[in-house]
C-alpha cells in the first residue's frame, strides 16, 4: 500500500469506534437512511481527498493511479458508498482529462479542488450498454448546440456543477455520430433542464442517483470535448481507466468482509469450542484469503499496465473489470456462509457492516461495463494474442516491485481503444518454463505451471477460430482470456518478488484463477489460515501503523 | 401445482393463485408494488396475510383430526410456493407458524392440538422458539431453562433471531430441563394476555431481506408452564426437533422456488421488451443461456423438492438424507440463478423500485434467508458427509426401484399421517440416486434418437461420477477432521447434485407414460435439460445452447405468456 494511504487510513481512524465518519456504525447508519454520507465526505474533503482526483498537471495531486486505487481501497473498506461518491469526480471527468481543452480540464479542475461533484451521463432509460442507440440530441445550431433527450441512472447529476454528456449529433452518422459535451449545470437555464427524482438502490444507498431532461437546452459549441463525432472513442478510452479503478473498491470491500468474519469466528463458539477451529471454517477462510491475495496482484498488474503499458490496456482494463469484482463477490458470498446468520443482520456484529459490503459490492460488478459486456469486449481482442513476435521485455516494469510513481497517467493521447498485441499473455511458456525452474519435479509449482500451460495452449488455439464475441462461445472465450492473462500476472508478479509468498501458495493462487472449483491441498490451505491468523492477530482492524505502512497481501 | 397428485390439491393451490389476483396491478395488495412497499417501510405484510387466511388458508395447516385439510406435506409446500411468489415475509411468517405447529402435530395431545388449531384459525401467528444469541446451531447448548417446581416449571432465558417474535400469540419453546442428548424439552407455551414482565418480545432486528417481519427475541422470566405444556415427555425435546426439522427442511424448497419462479418470470419479461444493438437481448446469447440455465435451475429444485415431499410420508428412511439434499441443494440453485438472472436484468437488479416495481431486488434479498434457518449450508452438508460412507458401501438394493417409482408418480395413493411415521436419523442407502440407473437402463433399452443417447450419454456420466465419488470418500474418510473439512463438504454439495440428477431421473420414469405429461417431458428433453445442468455443474463440459435449451426457452416464453407458474410445464 503506498504510503499516502496508509496517511489516510490513519487519519481515518479506527473504522470500529461507535461513531463518527467512515466508521461502520456510520457507514451502517447512513445506508438504512439511504443518506447522502455527507459526514464520512465531509472527513475526506477535510484530509483533502479531492486533490487526489485531479491530475497534477491540472494542479491536483494525482500522478500514480496506483496510489489512487490504494486510496480507494481505504475507503471501500469503511464504506463503499463513500468511495464511490468521492471516486465520481475523477471518473465521471475522464472524458475532460483525456480529451478536453486547456480551459475544460482547468475548469473541471477547479470546480473539484473547491469540493464539487461530476456526473458522466451515458445511460438512458432504454438503452444501456448500446451506446450507440442514444436519444439524447444536440443540434448544432448558430448559437451552440440545442440538447433534447433524457439522461437516466446517473450518478451525482443533482449536485454536479458538471456534466459530461453523451449525445447523438442528428446530422452525423454511424460510429461517429456521437459526441461528448461539458455541459455547465450551474449557468444551464434551469427552465430548459429538469432534475428527475432520486433512484433508489439495493445497495450504495446512499449515492445520489437520478436523471435529467433536456428541454432545448443551450450550451455553446466551445462546451464540446473533443473533436465532434469523437463520443464514442473518447467514452471507451475513458472507460478503460475506470474499469481499471473499479477493483480498488471491490478488494476494499473484501478486506473488511474477510476481517469482519475472521473476527466473528474466533469469537463465536459452537460445539464446545471456538468456530474457528472447524476444518471448513479454516478451509474456507484461506480460500478467501488466498483468492484476495490473487485479486489483488491482478488489480496491481492492470493498473500499472495503464502507466507502463497504456497500450494493453483495452485488454487489461476488461480483464481486471471482469475477474476482480466477479471473484469479490463469490468470495462474499463465500464468507456469509461462514458468518451464518450474522451475514443477514443489519446490526450487532461489526455494526452489520457484513450486510451492506454484500449489497454494495454487487454494484462493481454491473456498473461501467457488466460481466457480458467486458467479457465480449475481451473476446474481440484476442486477434491480438496472434501477433507472436512480442517483445516480452515491453511488459518489464508493470511486474517489477516497489510503487509505480510516474506523471501523467491520464492524459490527451495515451489510451487507444484496441490493443495490437499482448506481450503479456505470449510470455505464457517463458514464465512457465521459469516457474519450473524454480520448482522441484513432481512438486506443486511443476503441476500448476502444467495447469498454465494448458489453459495457454487451450486460450491460444481458441483464438485462432473467428467467434461472434457476443455469442456463448464469444463469452467463454472472453473468460478463458481473462483467467489466462491473469495467471501469467500472477506468476509474473511472484517471479519478480517471491520473498513473501511461498511456492505452494503460488500454485496454489494459479490453480484458483484457472481451476477456480477444484479446493487446494489441506497443507496448504493450513497454512494461509496460520498466516490469516497471524496477521490478523497483528492488526485486528485497521489502521495500525506498523502494518498499514508497508505492502500486506491481501489486507 | 407441478406434480401434484391429489387434483384437489393442485386445485387448491391455483384457488388460492386465482385469489392472490394480477400480481402487476398496483393496486392488489398481493402485487409487487405492495409488497415492496411494505419491505422498503419495513412494515409487516398483514393485510396480505388476512387476505390469505381470509380465502381459508387455516384449514390447509391443520390435521384431519383437527377438521383441518392438511393430509400431505406436499400440499404445505405447494401452498407456500404460491405465496412465496408473491411475498417472502408473508409466506415465512406463516412457515414460521407452520414450523411451530409441527411438533404439536406430531408428538403433541389432543389438548395442545386444539389450543394450535383455534389460534391458527384466528389467524394468530406462533413463534418456533429454538435459536439463541450465543447459540446457534449447537441445539443442546442453549441456556433457556425450565425449572421444575411443586406446582410446574418456570421457564427462563432469551430466545433470540426468532421469527414471528413480535406478535406471536404462542410458541414451541425448546428450553433446558437437563443434560446430555435428553437435555432439551419442548413447551407449547401462550403468550399471556396480560403485559407483567413473564413473556417480553425483544426489539425488532433489522435485516437483509424479510425487512417487514416481526423477527426478533423473546425474553422469558418466571413464565409458568404446566406439565400439559410439554410436547411428548421431558427430555424429548431433541428427538422431537430432528423430526420436525427432517419436514421442515424440505418445506423451505418450496419458498426458493417460488421466490425463483417469480424472478424468472420478471427477467424474461425483460429480455422479451429490453432492445440492444437493433434486437431483443432474449437473441444474445449470454441471456438466452443464462434464462435457461435458471430455467433448469427451477425444474431441478422442483424434481429434488417433490421426491423429498413424498419421502416424509411415504419413505421416511429415505429422509435424512433427501432432506438434507434438498435444504442444502434448492436454496443454493435458487440463490445462483438469481444471480445469474440478476446479470440479465443488468442495472434493474439493482433498483429498488423499478421494473415490475422492484420485486426481483426484493426477492432477491428475502430468498436469501432459505439458505440460512433450519439448519444453513454447512449444518447439512455436515449432516450429509456424515452418511457418505454408509451410502458408498450401500449401491445395491434394485429390489425398492417399484416402491421409488411409486413416490414420484403424478397419483400417489394417500400416504401416512405425520404421527405414524418411524423417523431415522441416518440413511443407510439412496434410493433416490438409483434413479439414474433405472433411467439409464430405460433408455438403453429404447435408444435411437438424438436425445436418448445424449441421455444415456448423461445418464451413463453420473453413474461413473457417483463411483468416482465413492472411491474418493473411502479414500478420504480416515483423515483427521474430514467429516467437517472443506474437502468433504464439497463432496457432499457434489454428492446433493448426483442425489438430485436421481430424483429428475425417477420423475421422468414416472410421468413420461402419464397422460397430462406434455411432450416436453416425455420426450426427454426436460431430462436432458436438468442433466446437461447439473452435469454441468459437476464439471462436465457442455454445449452453449442445444436442443434442449431451445425447447425450454419455448416453454419458458409459453408458460409466460399464459401467466403461468413456470412448474405448471409438466401438466401439458
Ligand atoms: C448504481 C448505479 C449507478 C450508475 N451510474 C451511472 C452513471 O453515473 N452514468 C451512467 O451513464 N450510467 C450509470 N449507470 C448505468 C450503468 O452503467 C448501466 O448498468 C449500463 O449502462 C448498462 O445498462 P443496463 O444495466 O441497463 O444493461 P443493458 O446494457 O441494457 O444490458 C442488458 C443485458 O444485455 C446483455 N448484454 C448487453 N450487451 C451485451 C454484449 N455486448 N454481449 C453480451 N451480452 C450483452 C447483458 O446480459 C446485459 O445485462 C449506473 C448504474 C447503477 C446501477
Ligand atoms: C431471518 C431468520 C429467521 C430465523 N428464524 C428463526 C426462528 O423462527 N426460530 C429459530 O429458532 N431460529 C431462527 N433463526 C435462526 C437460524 O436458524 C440460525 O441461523 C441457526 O440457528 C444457526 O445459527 P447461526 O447462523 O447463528 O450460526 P451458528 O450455528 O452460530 O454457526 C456459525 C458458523 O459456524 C459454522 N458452523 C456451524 N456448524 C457447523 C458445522 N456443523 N460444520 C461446519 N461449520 C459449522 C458455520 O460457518 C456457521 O455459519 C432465524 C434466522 C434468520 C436469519
Amino acid at each position: 500500500m503506498s504510503t499516502v494511504a496508509a496517511e489516510l487510513d490513519l487519519a481515518l481512524g479506527d473504522p470500529l469506534r461507535p461513531s463518527g465518519p467512515l466508521t461502520f456504525a456510520q457507514a451502517v447508519a447512513d445506508d438504512q437512511d439511504e443518506q447522502v454520507p455527507e459526514l464520512s465526505l465531509r472527513a475526506l474533503r477535510d484530509w483533502g481527498y479531492q486533490r487526489y482526483q485531479v491530475p497534477e498537471s491540472v494542479g491536483g495531486r494525482l500522478s500514480s493511479l496506483e496510489e489512487l486505487m490504494s486510496l480507494g481501497r481505504v475507503v471501500a473498506r469503511r464504506d463503499p458508498a463513500v468511495a464511490v461518491i468521492a471516486n465520481s469526480a475523477l471518473a465521471a471527468a475522464m472524458p475532460v482529462w483525456l480529451a478536453g481543452d486547456a480551459e475544460q480540464r482547468k475548469a473541471v479542475a477547479d470546480s473539484v479542488l473547491g469540493g464539487r461533484r461530476v456526473a458522466l451521463g451515458l445511460t438512458e432509460p432504454d438503452h444501456g450498454a448500446d451506446l450507440l442507440a442514444s436519444e439524447v440530441t444536440g443540434s448544432l445550431e448558430s448559437e451552440g448546440y440545442r440538447l433534447n433527450g433524457t439522461k437516466w441512472l446517473i450518478n451525482n447529476v443533482r449536485p454536479a456543477q458538471y456534466l459530461c454528456l453523451l449525445l447523438r449529433e442528428p446530422e452525423r452518422e454511424g460510429l461517429r455520430s456521437l459526441s461528448l459535451l461539458l455541459v455547465d449545470l450551474d449557468t444551464l437555464d434551469p427552465a430548459t433542464y429538469e432534475l428527475l427524482p432520486r433512484i433508489h438502490t439495493h445497495g450504495v444507498r446512499g449515492a445520489d442517483i437520478a436523471g435529467i431532461t433536456f428541454r432545448n437546452a443551450l450550451v455553446p459549441a466551445s462546451a464540446r470535448i473533443g473533436r465532434p463525432g469523437r463520443g464514442l472513442e473518447i467514452t471507451a478510452q475513458s472507460l478503460l481507466v475506470t474499469r481499471t479503478l473499479i477493483p480498488g473498491l471491490s478488494l476494499g470491500a473484501l478486506d473488511t468482509g474477510l476481517r469482519c468474519t475472521a473476527d466473528f469466528v474466533r469469537r463465536r463458539h459452537l460445539y464446545g469450542k471456538a468456530v474457528e477451529e472447524i476444518p471448513y471454517v479454516q478451509d474456507e477462510l484461506a480460500a478467501v484469503f488466498l483468492d484476495a491475495m490473487v485479486a489483488e496482484a491482478v488489480s496491481r498488474s492492470c493498473v500499472r499496465i495503464l502507466h507502463f503499458l497504456p497500450e494493453l490496456s483495452p485488454v487489461s482494463s476488461a480483464v481486471a473489470k471482469y475477474l476482480v469484482p466477479h471473484m469479490a463477490e463469490k468470495a462474499m458470498g463465500r464468507l456469509a456462509r461462514v458468518l451464518g446468520a450474522r451475514y443477514f443482520l443489519r446490526e450487532g456484529h461489526w455494526s452489520g457492516i457484513f450486510e451492506k459490503l454484500l449489497r454494495d459490492v454487487r454494484l462493481f460488478g454491473l456498473f461501467d461495463g457488466s460481466e457480458p459486456v467486458v467479457l465480449s469486449a475481451l473476446a474481440a481482442q484476442v486477434s491480438c494474442l496472434a501477433e507472436r513476435d512480442v517483445d516480452p521485455r515491453r511488459a518489464d516494469d508493470v511486474f517489477r516491485p516497489g510503487h509505480a510513481t510516474v506523471g501523467n497517467a491520464i492524459a490527451p493521447g495515451v489510451f487507444d481503444a484496441v490493443a495490437d498485441d499482448d506481450p503479456v499473455t505470449t510470455d505464457l511458456l517463458a514464465v512457465c518454463d521459469a516457474l519450473d525452474e524454480r520448482s522441484r519435479r513432481g512438486d506443486a509449482l511443476r503441476d500448476a505451471a502444467g495447469a498454465l500451460r494448458e489453459a495457454g495452449a487451450d486460450l491460444f488455439e481458441g483464438a485462432q477460430r473467428s467467434v461472434d464475441p457476443r455469442s456463448q462461445a464469444g463469452q467463454r472465450l472472453g473468460e478463458r482470456y481473462a483467467r489466462v492473462f491473469a495467471a501469467v500476472c500472477w506468476a509474473k508478479s511472484w517471479l519478480a518478488d517471491s520473498a513473501r509468498v511461498p511456492p505452494e501458495w503460488a500454485a496454489a493462487g494459479l490453480l484458483a484463477l484457472l481451476r477456480p472449483h477444484v479446493r487446494m491441498p489441506q497443507p496448504v490451505s493450513a497454512a494461509l489460515f496460520g498466516e490469516l491468523t497471524r496477521q490478523f492477530s497483528h492488526q485486528p482492524s485497521f489502521p495500525s501503523p506498523r502494518v498499514a505502512a508497508k505492502e500486506t497481501p491481501a489486507w | 401445482m407441478v406434480a401434484s397428485a391429489r387434483p384437489a390439491a393442485a386445485a387448491v393451490s391455483a384457488s388460492l393463485e386465482r385469489a392472490l389476483g394480477d400480481p402487476l396491478d398496483k393496486d392488489n395488495i398481493a402485487g409487487f408494488r405492495h409488497s415492496v412497499e411494505a419491505d422498503r417501510a419495513e412494515r409487516f405484510p398483514r393485510e396480505l396475510c388476512d387476505a390469505v387466511f381470509e380465502w381459508g388458508l387455516a384449514e390447509y395447516l391443520l390435521p384431519e383430526q383437527e377438521g383441518g385439510e392438511f393430509r400431505a406435506i406436499e400440499d404445505c409446500f405447494e401452498l407456500a410456493r404460491v405465496l412465496s411468489r408473491r411475498d417472502l415475509t408473508a409466506a415465512v411468517a406463516i412457515g414460521a407458524t407452520v414450523l411451530a405447529s409441527l411438533p404439536v402435530w406430531l408428538r403433541g395431545s389432543a389438548r395442545q392440538r386444539r389450543a394450535a388449531a383455534a389460534r391458527i384459525r384466528e389467524h394468530g401467528f406462533l413463534a418456533f422458539a429454538l435459536s439463541e444469541r450465543e447459540h446457534g446451531a449447537d441445539i443442546t447448548a442453549g441456556e433457556v431453562t425450565a425449572r421444575e417446581t411443586p406446582d410446574g416449571w418456570l421457564v427462563d432465558g432469551t430466545k433470540w433471531l426468532i421469527n414471528n417474535a413480535g406478535h406471536a400469540h404462542g410458541a414451541t419453546v425448546a428450553a433446558r430441563t437437563g443434560d446430555g442428548i435428553r437435555a432439551l424439552t419442548l413447551f407449547s407455551l401462550s403468550r399471556p394476555s396480560a403485559d407483567d414482565g413473564r413473556w417480553t418480545p425483544l426489539p425488532k432486528i433489522r435485516t437483509h431481506g424479510l425487512r417487514g417481519s416481526a423477527f426478533g427475541g423473546i425474553t422469558f422470566t418466571g413464565l409458568p408452564a404446566a406439565d400439559a405444556d410439554i410436547i411428548g415427555r421431558p427430555g424429548q425435546g431433541l428427538a422431537i426437533l430432528m423430526e420436525t426439522l427432517q419436514i421442515t427442511r424440505v418445506l423451505v424448497g418450496g419458498f426458493a422456488l417460488g421466490a425463483l419462479d417469480t424472478c424468472l418470470h420478471a427477467v424474461l419479461a425483460f429480455a422479451r421488451e429490453r432492445t440492444l444493438y437493433g434486437r431483443p437481448i432474449l437473441a444474445l446469447d449470454a441471456v438466452a443461456v443464462r434464462l435457461a440455465d435458471a430455467y433448469a435451475d427451477l425444474l431441478i429444485g422442483e424434481a429434488l423438492g417433490l421426491g423429498a415431499c413424498r419421502a416424509v410420508q411415504a419413505a421416511p428412511d429415505q429422509l435424512p438424507l433427501t432432506s438434507a439434499c434438498a435444504k442444502y441443494l434448492v436454496p443454493q440453485l435458487a440463490a445462483e440463478s438469481m444471480d445469474s438472472l440478476a446479470v440479465v436484468l443488468g442495472a434493474r437488479s439493482y433498483l429498488a423500485e423499478e421494473h415490475w416495481h422492484g420485486i426481483f431486488e426484493k426477492m432477491r434479498r428475502d430468498c436469501a434467508v432459505t439458505g440460512l434457518f433450519d439448519g444453513s449450508a454447512p449444518v447439512n452438508l455436515n449432516i450429509i458427509a456424515e452418511q457418505l460412507p454408509g451410502l458408498a458401501s450401500a449401491r445395491d438394493g434394485a429390489d425398492r426401484d417399484a416402491e421409488l417409482l411409486e413416490i414420484f408418480t403424478p397419483e400417489p395413493p394417500p400416504a401416512a399421517w405425520l404421527t405414524e411415521i418411524e423417523f431415522e436419523l441416518a440413511t443407510d442407502a439412496d434410493g433416490i440416486l438409483r434413479g439414474v440407473s433405472a433411467a439409464r437402463r430405460v433408455v438403453g433399452a429404447e435408444g435411437g434418437t438424438e436425445c436418448d443417447e445424449a441421455l444415456g450419454e448423461l445418464l451413463r456420466w453420473c453413474e461413473a461420477e457417483t463411483a468416482r465419488l465413492d472411491a474418493e470418500v473411502a479414500e478420504e474418510r480416515g483423515r483427521p477432521g474430514w467429516p467437517r473439512s472443506g474437502a468433504a463438504y464439497d463432496l457432499a454439495a457434489r454428492y446433493s447434485l448426483l442425489h438430485a440428477a436421481g430424483a429428475c431421473a425417477w420423475k421422468w420414469l414416472a410421468w413420461r407414460g402419464h397422460p397430462s405429461a406434455g411432450e416436453f417431458l416425455t420426450g426427454g428433453t426436460w431430462l436432458r435439460l436438468c442433466l446437461v445442468r447439473i452435469t454441468e455443474r459437476l464439471g462436465r463440459p457442455r454445449d452453449d445452447l442445444d436442443a434442449s435449451h431451445h425447447a425450454a426457452l419455448r416453454h419458458l416464453e409459453q408458460v409466460h405468456d399464459e401467466h403461468q407458474f413456470f412448474a405448471d410445464i409438466t401438466r401439458r
